[in-house]
């Protein structure tokens, strides 16, 4: 039970976080592809990111009390963001599909993986 | 021509040899400067962890308290004031500004009775 | 020139980087490690593996006082840790009527045997001690050492976030596949960015852990405050006083920790026994039978819940003023757990308890984000990937200085090459040394003495003398082949440390029996198998990381 808090928040902050670096543009270019979205957009999913980071907060709180969960919600924090660094390196493919599934629901237009440059 | 190449050629060796006495004497003088600064911010924060603990009891922290809470502060105190030591690059303005900081820190300790 | 106090502050972060990092990397590494400090135990000492799932709990009055009292007559002190998940067996502290110097054996947690003696340091008594001291104990050298270091990092992460120019553009960037100086700072960037608040955190905590020797006169400041004439005698009292006192104190116990006491002012030491509650009653004289033990455990536990109590310590057990004390752990909580509960030895009545205030209690919380004593096992493991990344912020700071010189020069400055030496070692070195000792460990198989030697020593000594080799296959190297020699002594220990990795998990199942498989699956025992897994992660990522280098010293060469 401790272990699927753990995960659900570990997934958050992935989550979160993989939202920030798409808005960026050098990494939009490698995730996405295509022309960069208008700034609106860019805004959008920055304020999604920090929701999925905060919600990683709560998950971490509730699984864990406020000390020890306060205390895993930085680490967890510190390696998703890691993660999302390593991803963009070596399988930015996820993070496409990830921007697609937010997109499905966010986004009016769904932006479509177009031809790399 | 060959007599005023050879003064030259000597003239430059001389230079050379000076520069290179005074580069290891200039290494060996920055790394006493900084050994020296780092001593005196020390001091200075130690003396500033005491007063801290003064103040704390005078205001009616436990004693145990105040020592803990004074100390947790000194590694604050520590690390700001070695940055704002090494903060700018002219060394005469570093060793006047640690100096008269680490005397006023010295001097309010003695004023607090927390010299010792 | 250039002025201003980014670039003020990119000398500092330079300079401080480059004096303090082989120090810093070396205590960042045996920190690491200290996070597994009690598996890597089991690991050293294979009589202490044992499966704490099916042992029965122990009975203190049963089991254990009789076998106190079998073992010592007319002690002073007894030290009851009870066995736990990390340390499976039950560790007794001891004194004699010969000796007031405290033994300490460890006992089977269910037969009650003695467990043969482990002829180790292990991690907890060796990589965890060098950690924080570095082994240098004689007068806290190694401490101060630690401190001046610790301190430099807190400069080192503040400098580093003001003169990172694209904190925010560059916060996800790592181009690994551009040049290898590129993947470099970025990778030291990404750490130190996204690991900026675990090793702050971590190097203020272990800082604040050791406060007193690092700020020794803060309680003499604010004892005077209280008590003026005391403060003015401790300071007043001539120095052949202080060694003749010293010398008394020494006589009547001589561990190394009553001989440090023996220097501490009585500011100090009021300050340790109020803060910590650690306070050594008198004894009257007048004898007294031991109440039970069992029934103060049993209501501090229904109170606090269950494993509240880790250790009993029954001080004076045969006095009528004598003490038990009840100390109680910090499996439950990040904060250190310095708490305790106090009982008469005589009538088992309530004394007075010990409770850290608020303010003790935000520094037991500080030290217990660094001691990682907690039970949770996640947590334990995000220490351990952290700790690791903060390593390789240091590695991989060295390695941008030295290369953007080495591609510059060519091998040709003494700085350059002292520095390309410096990072193998620094790095590379203890990484080996620390195989090394495990290895030893193995090969001497905790026998007691080796060629005259006591094997505890012995596995020491291979440590540092395997680092000393390092450093000297890097000094070789270098010298041959000023340009690229440095590229070839790295590939080199990366095949040593895969060789080292791969003999010690060899080296375990033959003089265990404990292979991988039996671990695993068969007879589950999760720190040796979680060791070995470890170990031989290690050795492939040395094979990848010695490969790619050997390519990239074919390409240099072939430019």
């Amino acid at each position: 039970m401790m272990h699927i808090g753990l995960i659900a928040s570990f997934v958050c902050a992935y989550v979160g976080f993989s939202c920030w670096a798409i808005s960026q543009t050098q990494h939009w270019r490698t995730v996405i592809g295509g022309p960069f979205p208008s700034q609106e957009m860019v805004r959008t999913q920055r304020f999604f990111g920090m929701v999925m980071v905060a919600l990683s907060l709560i998950i971490a709180l509730f699984n864990d009390g406020f000390s020890f969960g306060a205390l895993v919600w930085v680490l967890i924090l510190s390696l998703a963001a890691i993660l999302v660094a390593f991803s963009l390196v070596w399988c930015p493919s996820l993070l496409s599909y990830i921007n697609k599934v937010i997109s499905y629901f966010y986004f009016a237009n769904a932006v479509e993986k177009t031809n790399k440059p | 021509m060959v007599v005023k190449d050879s003064v030259i050629t000597d003239l430059n060796n001389r230079v050379k040899h000076t520069m290179a006495v005074y580069k290891w004497l200039y290494s060996i003088s920055m790394v006493l400067h900084s050994i020296v600064i780092c001593l005196l911010c020390y001091i200075s924060s130690s003396q500033l962890v005491n007063i801290t603990g003064t103040v704390l009891f005078h205001l009616g922290m436990a004693w145990t308290d105040a020592v803990v809470v004074a100390s947790m502060t000194g590694f604050i105190y520590l690390p700001v004031i070695l940055m704002w030591a090494f903060s700018r690059g002219n060394t005469l303005l570093t060793w006047v500004k640690v100096i008269c900081f680490t005397g006023i820190t010295l001097v309010t300790a003695w004023l607090a009775g927390a010299l010792v | 020139m250039k002025t201003g106090f980014r670039f003020s502050m990119s000398a500092l972060h330079t300079w401080a980087g480059l004096l303090l990092s082989g120090l810093l990397f070396a205590i960042f590494w045996t920190g690491t490690l200290s996070v597994f400090d009690k598996e890597i135990d089991r690991w050293m000492m294979p009589q202490t593996r044992i499966n704490m799932d099916t042992a029965p709990k122990l009975s203190v009055d049963r089991d254990i006082v009789p076998l106190l009292n079998s073992l010592s007559e007319s002690a002073t002190a007894w030290s009851i840790v009870l066995p736990s998940e990390r340390k499976p067996f039950l560790g007794l502290g001891y004194d004699t009527k010969e000796s007031h110097i405290a033994k300490r054996n460890s006992f089977h947690p269910v037969t009650l045997d003695q467990l043969p003696a482990s002829n180790t340091r292990g991690a907890s008594r060796f990589i965890y001690p060098f950690h924080h001291n570095l082994t240098l104990r004689k007068s806290n050298i190694g401490a101060w050492l630690v401190g001046i270091a610790s301190i430099g990092m807190l400069c080192l992460l503040v400098s580093g976030i003001v003169i990172h120019r694209r904190l925010f553009t560059d916060f996800f960037s790592f181009r690994v596949w551009r040049s290898f100086s590129r993947g470099n700072l970025d990778a030291h960037n990404l750490t130190g960015v996204l690991l900026f608040p675990f090793t702050l955190v971590i190097t203020l905590s272990g800082l604040m852990i050791a406060h007193l020797i690092y700020f020794p006169k803060a309680p003499d400041a604010v004892y005077e405050q209280m008590h003026p004439q005391s403060a003015a005698h401790t300071q007043k009292t001539p120095a052949k006083e202080i060694t003749s006192l010293r010398q008394k104190i020494d006589n009547k116990s001589k561990t190394p920790k009553a001989r440090e006491g023996a220097g501490n002012s009585p500011a100090r030491r009021r300050f340790i026994g109020e803060s910590q509650g650690r306070v050594t009653p008198k004894a009257s004289g007048e004898f007294a039978t031991i109440t039970s033990i069992d029934p103060l455990i049993t209501a501090t536990e229904e109170e606090l819940g269950r494993g509240a109590v880790y250790m009993v310590r029954v001080s004076n057990p045969a006095d009528a003023e004598g003490v038990i004390a009840l100390r109680l752990s910090s499996d439950k909580s990040v904060a250190q757990n310095m708490d305790n509960r106090r009982f008469s030895v005589a009538t088992g009545a309530d004394l007075d308890h010990f409770e850290s205030s608020s303010v003790t209690n935000v520094f037991n919380f500080l030290a217990g984000m660094h001691y990682v004593q907690f039970d949770h096992w996640p947590l334990r493991w995000f220490y351990f990937i952290a700790g690791l990344g903060a390593c390789v912020l240091i590695a991989t700071g060295l390695l941008h200085w030295t290369q953007a010189r080495n591609q510059k020069h060519d091998g040709t400055r003494f700085s350059i090459s002292f520095m390309n030496v410096h990072n193998l070692s620094a790095v590379m070195g203890i990484i080996v040394a620390t195989g090394a000792f495990l290895v030893a460990n193995r090969l001497f198989n905790n026998s007691v003495h080796f060629a005259g030697v006591l094997v505890p020593d012995l596995e020491v000594y291979v440590f540092f003398s395997v680092w000393m080799c390092c450093v000297l296959h890097g000094v070789i190297r270098v010298l041959i082949n000023k340009r690229s020699g440095y590229i070839k002594a790295w590939g080199e220990q990366c095949w040593a440390i895969a060789f080292i990795a791969i003999s010690a998990v060899v080296l375990n199942w033959l003089t265990t029996g404990d292979h991988l498989i039996k671990t695993l699956f068969k007879d589950t025992y999760w720190p040796v198998a979680t060791i070995d897994l470890l170990l031989i992660s290690s050795a492939a990522i040395a094979i990848f990381a010695a490969r790619k280098l050997s390519a990239n010293l074919k390409l240099n060469i072939g430019r």
